[in-house]
């Protein structure tokens, strides 16, 4: 047993490589005093797009200056390079989407807006980095309390409806996930996942109490990253909620679970030793995912609720990578998370844009838009293809990494799910191009139905410059994918 | 002697529960919640923690029941009358407890677990203090963060004005 | 002597009906109730199990209570939000999300 003096200095070291969380909490507070004092809502933005930019910058540092992988708060939180790299795309999510906030009405209306989404964000990074299941268990409800909060932020009846819903099915899955995590405890003696005794224990363990408990325990990371049969609320939330947080749930929530899964994903397989095939199971559960998320989509008629299902669908296709179990297929996951920040982000700005000047939601009413808003409506088809998986953009390249890793998952293990999974999943990215380009055929093949006056040439605000630089981005991710590729190479996946 | 309690406080927990699932009344509900709660701090008494106890009966008796009832009365849902469940519904909850319940049991009885540690630790308190501000302070503080900004959110929901324009 | 197992056994139905009660009944409140009693039963468990007498369990138990709180304050809010524009809290009602 170490002593008091001992645990004393290893909090103080940990604070050491603690910094990027602890700028976060200062900055949560900050935000708060700022908002009782100032009644404007453009310092509160100036300071939150400050925030977001610093966290970004250390966090970026902290990653190029980690050599190994460290250990803090008494091994509750394991520092290493993926976890460092994940904190630095978190990050990049909500500097984009506090930018993007600089629209959003409802959000400025209401300064609290602000520490909920940095809230949100100091989950993620927890979540991240844990190690420890007390960890994983407080950093989902760190990332869940805030997000029932702005689910609702539109105070009218759909935000409440769709707050009160999420709430009630998220508190469901957290409880189910507790109560796998307190089998698995009674199993290992152990919350820390990452040491050889917690897998030891895990190995010789009876094998039905186990599957029920990782079934439980995988029931609240599959909510967290909305994939069937926990995504139900993702659409009515993405529906109702204003554009900006729709955003920030799109992305920042659901990598944090995917980075979680992915770890946990090594653990419940016992590195294959598992007598149950695990990778068979969240097969099939990413085929479902596809299936319900493509051909929801479409069927809807508003914008945001197919993007909705479009990001279920996009979390097939994350968890293709998660079953291809390699360093490579987390590379390749990685990857595929960047490309789908940005993108994701970028076409909820144009939507956001579109909802508040002109005030639609549906696909049909964008008809003619592009005449409108040249520029917007170039941003959008870009954003659409990419969204959609086809060259030239870093949608396709993103795909195309993932589906060579689980090629060569099916190439070594020859398991014919992967296969089907793997046909699959190319059949899926076919239907989906119906549903992305439904929206550029109404903007580009559709009249207007108010002819066009002259001097509208002008439609062209800030929105369209930052989105432009996103779309930049992305093209060059096809054209050199390697310029990103060269630094994941460098994060050591190795468990 | 334990053993007499044990059984006595842990089938009125379940007998409590069982009533939440079948009755009509929302209010009734609540106070069986109630009962529900004290006889698991019971359970955790016989379990020798006692301060989980204490916090069970300040917390989740004091605080979160009392919000429960004050929501039963601020929505005037007393009546019940907006909640009836009807007898198939009855009938599938029933039926889906004791499901899942039997096939938990199965799995509880592959577990082998033993017997409770009987020895009960008299510097218990002590030592969880100790734990919390040591090896468990980073879980601490981040608890603090998650109650401030559920308190902020729930203010900021609660305070909330109904604009007529907004409906 | 008290064997652990029924602890377990008290802990396991506890989680059966409060998942039933979630999943049988419309009224926000009472899913809400049936939340509780999941969180309860995983506390049970964390409780009983003492692994070399290490007191993980009994403070992983003390956090979930926590985060319970925290959990049915914003619940509650919200939930008297939705009364406040729906005039129900019954789920099967509260439907304004059509397509």
């Amino acid at each position: 047993m170490a002593s008091l003096a001992d645990k004393l200095s290893d909090i103080l070291n940990s604070a050491v490589n603690f910094g990027p969380e602890l700028l976060l909490v200062s900055g949560i507070l900050l935000l708060i005093v700022v908002d009782l004092m100032v009644k404007s809502s453009r310092w509160l933005s100036v300071v939150s797009i400050l925030l977001a930019t610093l966290v970004l910058v250390t966090d970026a540092m902290q990653w190029k200056l980690l050599e190994n992988p460290v250990a803090l708060f008494s091994e509750f939180l394991m520092l290493d390079s993926p976890a460092a790299a994940w904190k630095v795309v978190l990050d990049i999510g909500v500097l984009l989407v506090m930018i993007m906030a600089g629209r959003s009405v409802p959000l400025k209306s209401r300064g609290e807006s602000y520490p909920l989404i940095f809230t949100l964000l100091l989950g993620g990074h927890l979540l991240v980095m844990a190690s420890n299941l007390l960890i994983v268990y407080l950093s989902i409800e760190l990332i869940s309390i805030p997000s029932y909060v702005l689910a609702a932020f539109h105070f009218n009846k759909r935000g409440v409806e769709s707050a009160v819903k999420y709430l009630l099915f998220g508190a469901v899955a957290s409880a189910l996930m507790l109560y796998g995590m307190s089998w698995i405890y009674t199993f290992t003696g152990n919350l820390n996942f990452i040491r050889p005794e917690f897998i030891d224990a895990l190995l010789n363990a009876d094998i039905i109490p186990l599957t029920i408990a990782t079934v439980l325990m995988l029931s609240g990371l599959l909510f967290k990253i909305a994939a069937v049969p926990f995504h139900i609320w993702a659409p009515d939330a993405y529906t109702s909620s204003p554009t900006a947080v729709v955003a920030l749930f799109s992305t920042v929530p659901k990598l944090a679970g995917f980075s979680i899964l992915a770890k946990w994903f090594l653990v419940i397989n016992l590195f294959g030793l598992s007598s149950i095939d695990w990778v068979s199971i969240l097969s099939v559960i990413a085929m479902i995912t596809l299936l319900i998320g493509n051909f929801s989509a479409l069927r809807q008629s508003s914008v945001k609720r197919m993007l909705a299902y479009s990001s279920i669908a996009h979390t097939g296709f994350m968890m293709v990578a998660i079953v291809s179990v390699s360093e490579q297929a987390s590379r390749n996951l990685f990857f595929y998370a960047t490309v789908y920040t940005l993108m994701n982000i970028a076409v909820f700005t144009l939507v956001q844009l579109l909802e508040h000047k002109e005030n639609i939601t549906k696909a049909e009413e964008y008809k003619g838009m592009i005449r409108k808003y040249p520029f917007t409506g170039v941003l959008i088809v870009v954003l659409m293809i990419s969204l959609a998986g086809l060259p030239p953009t870093g949608g396709f390249t993103a795909k195309l990494l993932v589906f060579t890793s689980l090629w060569e998952a099916y190439d070594y293990t020859q398991n014919p799910v992967l296969l089907y999974l793997f046909l699959f999943g190319l059949l899926n990215t076919v239907i989906s191009l119906f549903f992305y380009l439904k929206v550029p055929f109404f903007m580009i093949f559709r009249e207007r139905s108010d002819p066009q006056k002259d001097g509208e040439q002008k439609n062209v605000v800030w929105e369209n410059y930052f989105v432009m630089i996103l779309v930049l981005v992305i093209l060059f991710l096809f054209f050199k994918p390697d310029s990103l590729m060269d630094v994941i190479n460098n994060i050591s996946f190795a468990f | 002697m334990t053993e007499y309690f044990f059984y006595f406080f842990g089938g009125m927990a379940l007998l409590s529960a069982g009533f939440i699932l079948f009755t009509r009344h929302i209010l009734h509900a609540a106070f069986a919640l109630v009962l529900t709660f004290l006889c698991v701090t019971a359970l955790y008494i016989l379990a020798n923690a006692e301060f989980v106890a204490v916090t069970q009966i300040m917390i989740y008796i004091g605080g979160i029941i009392v919000l429960v009832i004050f929501g039963v009365m601020l929505t005037n849902e007393m009546s019940g009358k907006n909640n009836e469940s009807s007898a198939v519904n009855r009938f599938t909850g029933g039926a889906l407890a004791l499901g899942l319940a039997s096939l938990l049991c199965y799995g509880i009885m592959r577990m082998n677990l033993g017997l409770l540690k009987e020895a009960s630790d008299p510097d218990q308190v002590q030592r969880l203090g100790e734990s919390l501000l040591t090896d468990f302070v980073l879980p601490f503080e981040v608890a603090a963060i998650l109650l401030l900004m559920a308190l902020i959110g729930a203010a900021v929901i609660a305070s909330d004005k109904l604009k007529k324009d907004q409906e | 002597m008290i064997p652990l197992e029924h602890f377990y056994f008290i802990s396991a139905i506890l989680f059966a009906l409060g998942l039933a009660i979630v999943v049988t009944r419309r009224n926000a409140i009472f899913v809400l109730m049936g939340v509780e009693l999941m969180l309860n039963a995983a506390n049970i468990n964390f409780v009983a199990i003492s692994h070399g007498g290490k007191l993980e369990g009994q403070l992983f138990a003390l956090f979930v209570i926590v985060v319970a709180a925290a959990e049915a304050a914003v619940g509650l809010a919200i939930i008297l939000a939705v009364y406040r524009r729906f005039k129900t809290i019954n789920l099967d009602k509260v439907n304004e999300i059509t397509d």
